[in-house]
Parts: structure tokens; C-alpha cells; sequence
């Protein structure tokens, strides 16, 4: 393998699992802006675990997922009060916070950013990806996953059907943060130097672009979505001076064409009946 | 004596000065088809919504199953056995027919068994008893069909089903009847009496008088806020006050059986 074909897959690796982290709460119905500061979290937190405590790299990644997951559930609840642009506004404060964070801090390393001791291999990252995207499609395919939908369609119905819609939206916020934690403790082994600059506000919007252009409706749009928007600006580099031009006018396009993303239920529906020909019922 | 599986007692409810309930009080009786009629705006919806606990009422108590309901959020109430529908038809539009179905389950699932993938287990994860239910009430579907592409009249009798799905005791219908054609309303009466039959009390919001006539057999009638009847829906065409107040003119409760 190529060490630009391995760089390229190690990123769609990290994306991937970036974008399960904002669809699982993308799919309860909350938009989550803040999904730099919660990978900026698990990617500091296997830093210091592996630089300070010399820990191996499954615990570092263990721990970066369960802090990422433990501050989302704690600021999970002033949050979830906020609905819709508010929401958007709150969870993108918080990223702004932590990114303040790291830069007033010493010990994190400030502006100037940190290096890590530990280095992991594109395949690493692959095999976790293909986890979290197993994990994802499991969720989804439970009741735990149709209520989380219920609750994204029409939360006062799916109260009354007897969904604990808080419960519902609370683990989701805090398996998003742990996700996105995650997938930074990949980011700080693969790449070996983490700076606070990097988890900016680029990174939160293209991670929810990910989800919203790939479509929320099932566990195929974070994969699409994400892989999608890692491989074209890469293809597009043969056109150099204009690939950012020409993949803004695709997402614009992607926009006005599928307005719901680009795998809904009823597209699915249609692939599956056309591959297997089955019109049984039910 | 007969036994309620409902009481209501003085119920009142006020938005921003208006008084939309004022001190209802009547009861249903189990196993019994309950009607509640009264002009547009005469509280019928948020009476429904303070007894499905959307609403709290200012004063008096809802009684079900011969308990106080106060202090029982709107979530637990479907586990108590009330279950219901709604005016405009509420059902998740990016859930197909199946899962629309067996959300309406959620209350009876126990905990570990939310956490089952539900495409491999037809028969443990309820999949099995929701497409029984849904053709043993004459909806036949392909699969992952969503609901928006349905007709009117099945995705009305679909919301139907889900309310049953939680096996309730009382169901709280409001309009079912609403925008169906004869037909589907013919329909919906004959599947309505099936729902009784299995045991269900029935009480449902309606303005299609020949419907309610052909369908219940007790009838409250209310008329800005408060009850003006509650008694056999026989009776409702020998009432003075409601024949003045609501319907006009005794031609209008008539209604055929159509």
C-alpha cells in the first residue's frame, strides 16, 4: 500500500467514525455543532495517557472514548434543554470551550500543540472504523434504535407510545461524544501530533455535512456521507486550483437534488426490491 | 353495578384566561363504546389531551382503573393501559407501516429485548404479532413500505393498530372518522366493533353522527367547555339542551345507519 493511498484510507478510517459520532445523535433529531471539541477531548486524552502514564494504545483509546463519553453525558443535560438552531448554537459554544481550553493551557501544550509517543498503522484505524460501523447499524436495527427515530419524527407521540425521550436523547448525545472521542484518539496515534488549532469550527461543520448530505434516515448515510466527502476533494486533485470550487458546486448540488441526503428509507427500499425482486409481504 | 374503567371528576382546564374545560365530570363504563360530541371548540381534544396527560387540569382528577392519575407523566400512562390516536393523523413519517406498528409495543418490551437486532428475531422481537395484526385488520403490505405513500383511510386505520399494539384497556379515539369516504367509514365502524369486541373500551371524538350512531352506545356531549349530556346515546335526540345548543335540529342526530 502507498503511503498516499494509506494516509487517504487512514482519514476515511477517522472520518467514518467522526460521522457515526454526530448521526447517532443526528438520528434522535439533535444537531450536534461541537464535534471538534468532543474529538479534541479523546485525542488530548491519549496524548497525555500515553505520553504522562506510558499506557498501551487499546487503553488510551479505551479511556479516550469514555472521557469523551462522560463529558458529553454530564453537559448532555443543560444541552438537550436547547432545541433546534439553539441546540446548534450550545453544542458549537461548547467546542469553542474546550478549543480555549487547550489554548490557555500549559500542560496541554497551549498553541504550540503536542507530540505523542505512541503510533498506530492505517489498519488499526480500518478495524475500528468497520467496529463503529457495525455498531451503528446494530443500534439503529433495535427497538432502542426505532425509538431513537420516533423521537427524531415526533417527540410528543413517541412520549405517548411510552419512549423515554430524555433517556433517548441523553444516550445518544453521550455514544456521540464517546464516538467522536474516539475517533480523536485515533487522530493523536495515526498522526503523532495534535495542536488545538486543528479541532476547529471546519471540522464540526464538514462532520455534520458528512451526516446531512449522507442522510440521516439510516445507518448507510454517516458511511456514504463521509466517504464521500473524503474522496472527492482527493479525486478532485487532479484539477488542482479548482477542486475546491468544484466540490462546493457538488455540495450544493447534492443539496438541491437530495434534500434528505443521499441514502433515505425510501431510495433503500427501492435498491432492495430491485436487487431481490421481492414484493412478499412484509 | 356497573363498573368505569374511567372517572372524571370536575375537570377544568384554562389557556391564557380562557376557560376551555369547565368542571366535566362523567364516567365510562368498561367494555362500553363511549362518544364525545360537541361543536368545534367545545374542549373535546384538550379533555382528551388532560387524559392522556399532555395537559394538566387546573382542577379535578382523572380517575382510571379506579386510580387517581395526577402525578403520572404522559409516558407511563400507555403503561397503565391508556392508549390513543390523534386528530391530525400523527404517525412517523420516516418509519415504515411495520415500525410505525411496533413502536406502539414499546411499552410492553421488556429491557434486555430492546437491545435485539429486530430484523433477525420475527417472532421474540413482537415483528410477528405486528404483521398479524396489521392483516388480521385487512392491511396487507410490502415490505419497508413508508407511510406517506398510503391512502388516507389506511394510514388512519394504521394509526389505529399502533394504539392497539400497546394492548390497552381504554382507547382514546379522536376523529378516526375524520376525512374518510362512506365506505372507509363503514369500514372503520365494523373494525372499530371487532377492536370492542376484543374487550377494548372505546372512547372517541367525532362529528360524523351517523358513524357514532351506528357505533356507540353511551354518549357525552359537551358545548363550550362544559357537559351539557351523558347518558345512552338513545336518548341524545329526546335532549332539549343539546338539541338547542349544538345540533340545531333533531334532524341532524338522526343519521342513518348507512
Amino acid at each position: 500500500m502507498s503511503g498516499y493511498l494509506s494516509g487517504v484510507l487512514a482519514i476515511l478510517g477517522i472520518n467514518v467514525i467522526f460521522a457515526y459520532s454526530i448521526y447517532i445523535t443526528a438520528a434522535t433529531g439533535q444537531l450536534n455543532l461541537g464535534g471538534a471539541g468532543f474529538q479534541a477531548i479523546g485525542a488530548y486524552a491519549c496524548a497525555i495517557l500515553s505520553n504522562e502514564l506510558g499506557l498501551p494504545i487499546y487503553l488510551t483509546l479505551i479511556f479516550s472514548a469514555i472521557l469523551g463519553g462522560a463529558i458529553s453525558f454530564l453537559i448532555a443535560f443543560p444541552v438537550l434543554r436547547t432545541k433546534g438552531v439553539y441546540m446548534v448554537l450550545a453544542t458549537f459554544a461548547i467546542a469553542e470551550i474546550v478549543a480555549g481550553i487547550i489554548l490557555n493551557s500549559d500542560f496541554l501544550g497551549g498553541p504550540t500543540g503536542m507530540i505523542v509517543n505512541n503510533y498506530i498503522e492505517t489498519e488499526v484505524v480500518l478495524v475500528v472504523a468497520i467496529i463503529v460501523v457495525f455498531l451503528g447499524f446494530y443500534i439503529m436495527s433495535t427497538r432502542i434504535g426505532l425509538a431513537m427515530r420516533a423521537v427524531h419524527d415526533d417527540e410528543a407521540v413517541a412520549d405517548l407510545m411510552g419512549v423515554n425521550k430524555r433517556a433517548i436523547q441523553v444516550s445518544a448525545f453521550t455514544i456521540g461524544g464517546s464516538i467522536a472521542g474516539l475517533s480523536g484518539g485515533l487522530y493523536a496515534l495515526y498522526f503523532g501530533f495534535i495542536e488545538a488549532q486543528y479541532f476547529n469550527a471546519n471540522i464540526s461543520i464538514f462532520v455534520l455535512l458528512y451526516v446531512l448530505i449522507g442522510g440521516t434516515q439510516t445507518a448507510w448515510g454517516p458511511l456514504l456521507g463521509a466517504s464521500f466527502f473524503t474522496l472527492i476533494p482527493e479525486a478532485l486533485r487532479i484539477g488542482d486550483d479548482w477542486r475546491f470550487f468544484i466540490f462546493g458546486v457538488i455540495i450544493v448540488a447534492m443539496m438541491i437534488l437530495r434534500p434528505e441526503g443521499i441514502v433515505t428509507r425510501d431510495a433503500l427500499d427501492r435498491v432492495w426490491s430491485k436487487l431481490f425482486s421481492r414484493k412478499s409481504n412484509v | 353495578m356497573s363498573e368505569f374503567i374511567l372517572k372524571l371528576s370536575n375537570i377544568s382546564k384554562s389557556f391564557g384566561g380562557v376557560k376551555v374545560l369547565e368542571n366535566v365530570s362523567f364516567d365510562v363504563e368498561k367494555g362500553s363504546r363511549h362518544a364525545l360530541i360537541g361543536p368545534n371548540g367545545a374542549g373535546k381534544t384538550t379533555l382528551f389531551n388532560v387524559i392522556s396527560g399532555i395537559h394538566d387540569p387546573e382542577k379535578g382528577t382523572v380517575y382510571f382503573k379506579g386510580k387517581d392519575l395526577r402525578g403520572v407523566p404522559s409516558r407511563k400512562r400507555i403503561h397503565k393501559g391508556l392508549s390513543r390516536s390523534f386528530q391530525n393523523i400523527r404517525l412517523m413519517p420516516h418509519l415504515s407501516v411495520l415500525e410505525n406498528v411496533m413502536l406502539g409495543q414499546h411499552s410492553r418490551i421488556d429491557f434486555v429485548d430492546m437491545f435485539k437486532p429486530l430484523d433477525f428475531l420475527s417472532k421474540s422481537s413482537g415483528k410477528g404479532e405486528a404483521i398479524e395484526t396489521l392483516k388480521s385488520f385487512g392491511i396487507d403490505l410490502h415490505k419497508g413500505q413508508t407511510v406517506s405513500s398510503l391512502p388516507y383511510g389506511i394510514r388512519k386505520k394504521i394509526e389505529v393498530v399502533r394504539a392497539l399494539m400497546a394492548k390497552p384497556s381504554l382507547l382514546l379515539l379522536d376523529e378516526p372518522a375524520a376525512g374518510l369516504n362512506t365506505a372507509e367509514t363503514k369500514k372503520l365502524r365494523d373494525f372499530l366493533k371487532e377492536v370492542s369486541r376484543r374487550g377494548i373500551t372505546l372512547l372517541l371524538v367525532d362529528h360524523d353522527m351517523p358513524f357514532v350512531n351506528s357505533l356507540c352506545n353511551q354518549v357525552s356531549v359537551m358545548n363550550f367547555g362544559q357537559l351539557i349530556y351523558d347518558g345512552p346515546i338513545s336518548e341524545l335526540k329526546n335532549d332539549r339542551k343539546v338539541l338547542e345548543a349544538y345540533l340545531g335540529s333533531e334532524n341532524n342526530l338522526e343519521g342513518s345507519n348507512a
